[in-house]
């Protein structure tokens, strides 16, 4: 006999699974970002998240601007990557935890499996992102030097999409415990982007500027937990959460 | 570890209506179950129950002396097979047996092969560009192939045409003679499978009507056929499920073990005693009037 399915399974499944969705959605972001400026589209973004990244990045955060469009690929991506998230969030429950209990697996493999790789899609998600940013950098602006920050730009990154999975994951659980109830949860989700975007929206520029450090710290802790606080609520749904014939 | 079933004390209430009403259920490891019940009697409930898919709203269901529900050792042991709906999944048929070898523990991929081969299942087609009776035949696949210690089928067949029905039938047998485990049948299709049946369990209203060795239980049924005065007299006492009468014919269906004396009787009287299906005996016995009385 196999040894037990545990949530390391599932997790390294799940990750694998969404991370494979990842790589079409980044191949069609990657091919719009080069086609639309092709046939005339503008793609200029005013995305203060990818911003945070280039000027993290490109060691200019203190500098106006920093000129791939301000922004490059890391602004264009980092919207759909919320969406992205947001998507895989929400089908988790009604798709991935009917399959683990089918197949004799428990709610809490599923959750803490589901969790571990959302935590790994969100970072792979952000590094990947960083990497393509800094070919970017090297064959657009070969003279920016990178800066020491880019961890920290990578977490940060990590965690603002890590929120929409979050996000989505309340509306998933909601809707399939509570039917039209859900709609309450999509409210939740709302509350918990609008805290993030509001928290990463003051300080953006100047984040990680030694003088701002803490309020970076804090900007870092304060949406770990709100995203640990999500998930928690996630988890008190689907504990003993009945199964749909589907 | 055992994998006896012990079900006790379970109800299940749904907003306003009982779903299962006190069950008390011992399946001992091993045997193939008949679980019998009209629509909304309780069946899925009950097994969606032992498959962890739900909790009983109170009451206890073990396995091995050990609970269920949300117990990574016991969950794994248990394979809930039912009606599911495919109308929308883009896998292949390949692709989802490899996910169940994934997961379940005692999954043998050969047999899985064979039974794919048997059933004619295109292995490189979407699960929703197949027949219904394709997809069912999938679904058994997956069900048969995990040889879970406690395999439930719960309307598996659906969509699938008699000679589909007749190899999962026959595969089935098979199997649990060289694989002994515990499968619980739920179905309508009473008369196709009564041969399988090792025990007989019947749910009414969401309370157990009979649980009982289908031998026993069948011997527990005779039709009685003669004159419509004698078959009268001669089930006077008796608890009579039903009857039906031709001219001055009288067939009356009666319920109770019938002793030596009592077929003797009917022997002197020119009566004639005939056995009665698992089918027929379902249909009577779960009839308005007959519920109370069986019971």
């Amino acid at each position: 006999m196999k040894s037990a399915n545990s949530f390391r399974k599932i997790g390294m499944d799940l990750t694998l699974a969404q991370l494979s969705w990842a790589v079409w959605f980044g191949a069609f972001a990657l091919a719009a970002y080069i086609v639309f400026p092709l046939i005339g589209i503008n793609i200029e973004s005013n995305n203060k998240l990818g911003q945070l990244f280039s000027n993290v990045l490109s060691g200019s955060w203190d500098k106006e601007s920093f000129n791939i469009d301000n922004s490059g690929f890391i602004a264009f991506i980092a919207n759909p990557s919320k969406i992205f998230m947001l998507v895989c969030g929400i089908l988790s429950v009604p798709s991935f935890l009917t399959f683990f209990v089918k197949q004799g697996l428990t709610r809490k493999d599923y959750f803490y499996g589901a969790a571990v790789s959302s935590v790994a899609v969100a970072f792979v998600l952000a590094i990947v992102s960083g990497v393509v940013f800094l070919i970017e950098q090297l064959i657009f602006a070969p003279e920016l030097q990178l800066d020491y920050a880019w961890p920290i730009a990578i977490v940060v990154y990590g965690l603002n999409i890590l929120a929409y999975y979050a996000a989505g994951w309340l509306i998933g659980a909601g809707f399939y415990r509570f039917s039209f109830g859900g709609l309450l949860f999509i409210l939740l989700a709302i509350l918990l982007a609008i805290a993030v975007e509001v928290m990463w929206e003051m300080p953006l520029s100047d984040t990680l500027k030694l003088a701002q450090v803490w309020s970076g710290l804090v900007s870092i802790l304060a949406t770990a937990v709100l995203i640990g606080a999500s998930f928690t609520v996630v988890r008190i749904m689907t504990k003993r959460i009945r199964i749909k014939l589907k | 570890m055992s994998f006896d079933i012990e079900i006790s004390k379970v109800n299940v209430q749904y907003s306003s209506t009982k779903a299962l009403d006190h069950i008390d259920l011992r399946l001992q490891y091993g045997k193939i179950y008949g679980l019998l019940g009209r629509n909304g009697a309780g069946k899925t409930t009950l097994l969606s129950i032992l498959g962890s898919f739900m909790e009983p709203t109170s009451g206890t269901v073990r396995l091995g002396g050990r609970q269920i529900f949300e117990q990574r050792e016991v969950m794994q042991h248990v394979i809930f097979v039912y009606d599911a709906d495919y109308k929308e999944e883009t896998e292949k048929v390949q692709d989802m047996l490899e996910a169940v070898e994934h997961y379940r523990p005692h999954f043998d991929r050969e047999y899985a092969d064979y039974l794919a081969e048997r059933f004619k299942l295109p292995l490189q087609k979407k699960m929703k560009e197949l027949s219904k009776g394709q997809q069912s035949a999938v679904n058994i696949t997956m069900g048969l192939a995990s040889r879970s210690p406690v395999t439930i089928f719960d309307e598996a067949y659906l969509g699938m045409d008699a000679p589909s029905r007749d190899i999962f039938y026959r595969e089935l047998l098979e199997d649990h003679a060289q694989h002994p485990r515990t499968i619980i049948l739920s179905t309508h299709h009473v008369s196709e499978v009564e041969h399988l049946f090792e025990e007989v369990i019947m749910l009414h209203e969401g309370r157990l009507l009979i649980h009982a060795p289908i031998d026993q239980l069948l011997e527990r049924g005779a039709a009685v056929t003669g004159a419509a005065q004698d078959v009268d007299s001669f089930v006077k006492e008796m608890k009579v499920l039903h009857t039906e009468q031709l001219g001055g014919t009288k067939q009356a269906m009666v319920f109770g073990n019938l002793g030596e004396a009592q077929r003797q009787a009917a022997k002197q009287a020119g009566l004639e005693l005939g056995i009665v299906s698992l089918q027929q005996l379902f249909i009577h016995m779960t009839e308005e009037e007959n519920v109370n009385e069986v019971r």
